[in-house]
């Protein structure tokens, strides 16, 4: 099998989330998908910032 | 004659007799589930651990020991929940970030851990090469003879001997204990300043580097893959967890002792010196003393193979639960090619790297830092919330106190991490 099907049956296999989804949880990951874009933000900030020169 | 009479009206020789059966019982149950969590805690003291607290002790003397002993137990909080978790669903923390939040969070654990793994394992080998080119070793040769090294510790096919060797390379972790003693430190000095909270010259900005470094240093992503994953590789059943959380506090005791003599040697004879790393410290402990310089390398080197071991281990642990290949140590290598295929590229990968003429080797180091704050908050996140899944975690869930001890020192060591991270990209934000 090829990665890219093993990758797509891994997905299938894991599609639904198990973990129970209350209000707690809902808002830990919220809070997380917003650190990590504020983080990647930074990171691309100061990539370009190099790549400008600053 | 019920069993209580009987037991109270026993002898003092049949008494003592007992007890030590007991006694020696306990030992024995506790040496065959002890390994995982003496083994990711000193190995904790990476070779960029052993760095920070040599730049620790001679930038502030003994000054910061009290918060050494403070990351200890905030180690083991952290660490024993994953003993926990790997107890009772028997699977790894890819695979359990996987099945709980679904593809999204768990290709990003994943392939943020395999990316901060491989870097750290640059780090490693950067560690070693240099200890060992204290005792005039080509670089060449220390990779290929610790990749060997490496090799044939996961090639021999049981997890129990793979475990026994690492415990031997803990035990050389403690050659930094002569090298303290050698040096003579004044011990009411270091109970005095050492060992009462204190800000040495105030808190500012470079102290708050210094302790955010040595957090940095204590609480890293792959320790919590790795514990649970060989925790699950051991076999260890629920009814083992009160041992195995005995061998973390064990092991989170022992790091800071390690962590603690590091910086009572270079404290008392680096204190004031400029120490960017430990091979450096080395040196400069070398002309003091010969022998205390060789015990920095050795353990420097040690530091290096032990960090070395454990962070290849969890990388191929994780992408073999995810991806579903056999992912045991208990493994031959014909029954599991996948697994100890992704172990030697992930080995052989990096050492290449530190053996290529002008590696980017100081921004290599530099950026671990900045990845593994990507992933630290997410894999300390999602261990809390699989604490708390009372479906799956039964009664080895996270309890009230469990949770507010765990929700604070998670919280406070993703502040500290995170702007460790960006004081990383941005040097002159903090100092």
């Amino acid at each position: 099998m090829g990665l890219f099907a093993r990758i797509r049956e891994i997905n299938q296999k894991f599609r639904t989330p198990h973990v129970k989804m209350t209000p707690g949880v809902k808002v830990a990951l919220f809070m997380l998908r917003i650190y990590l874009l504020l983080l990647v933000g930074i990171l691309f900030f100061k990539f370009f910032s190099l790549v400008a020169g600053k | 004659m019920t069993p209580i009479r009987m037991k109270t009206s026993m002898g003092l020789v049949p008494r003592l007799f007992y007890g030590w059966r007991r006694g020696m019982k306990w030992i024995g149950i506790f040496l065959a589930v002890s390994g995982p969590g003496i083994i990711v805690m000193v190995a904790d003291n990476d070779a960029g651990g052993i760095t920070t607290y040599a730049a620790t002790g001679a930038r502030y003397g003994y000054n910061l020991l009290w918060f050494l002993v403070i990351l200890g137990p905030v180690a083991y909080f952290v660490q024993e929940m994953t003993v926990r978790l790997g107890a009772v669903t028997k699977r790894g923390h890819a695979e359990a970030i996987f099945d709980a939040f679904g593809p999204f969070w768990g290709w990003f654990s994943l392939l943020d851990l395999i990316l901060t793994d491989w870097l750290t394992l640059i780090t490693e080998f950067i560690g070693m090469t240099a200890a060992l080119s204290i005792f005039h070793v080509p670089p060449f040769v220390t990779v290929i003879v610790v990749s060997l090294v490496m090799f044939f510790m996961v090639l021999q096919g049981r997890y129990w001997t793979w475990e026994k060797i690492a415990m031997v390379f803990c035990v050389v972790n403690l050659v930094y204990i002569p090298c303290a003693v050698i040096v003579r430190p004044s011990v009411s000095e270091i109970v005095r300043s050492g060992l009462i909270p204190n800000f040495p010259g105030g808190f500012n900005n470079q102290l708050f580097f210094f302790l955010m470094a040595n957090i940095g240093t204590t609480i890293a992503p792959w320790m919590v893959f790795f514990q649970q994953s060989a925790v699950v590789d051991k076999g260890i059943k629920e009814k083992d967890v009160p041992w195995s959380k005995l061998d973390t506090a064990l092991g989170s005791a022992f790091t800071v002792l390690v962590a603690g003599f590091v910086i009572i040697a270079t404290a008392t004879v680096l204190k004031g010196v400029a120490v960017d790393s430990a091979a450096q410290a080395a040196l400069a402990m070398g002309g003091v003393n010969r022998w205390l310089g060789t015990f920095l390398a050795v353990g420097l080197f040690d530091a290096g193979f032990l960090g070395a071991i454990c962070i290849s281990l969890a990388s191929s642990w994780a992408f073999g639960e995810v991806f579903g290949w056999a992912h045991s140590l208990n493994n031959k290598i014909k029954e599991a090619p996948w697994f100890y295929g992704m172990y030697i590229l992930l080995v052989a990968s990096a050492g290449v790297v530190v053996l290529i003429p002008n590696a980017p080797l100081v921004l290599i180091t530099l950026f671990v830092q900045v990845i593994a704050v990507t992933l630290l908050p997410a894999a300390l996140v999602f261990l809390i919330l699989l604490l708390n899944d009372s479906e799956r975690m039964g009664s080895l869930k996270n309890s009230r106190a469990q949770n507010i001890i765990s929700v604070s020192v998670v919280g406070i060591i993703v502040v500290l991490s995170t702007l460790y991270g960006v004081s990383t990209l941005f040097p002159n934000l903090l100092r």
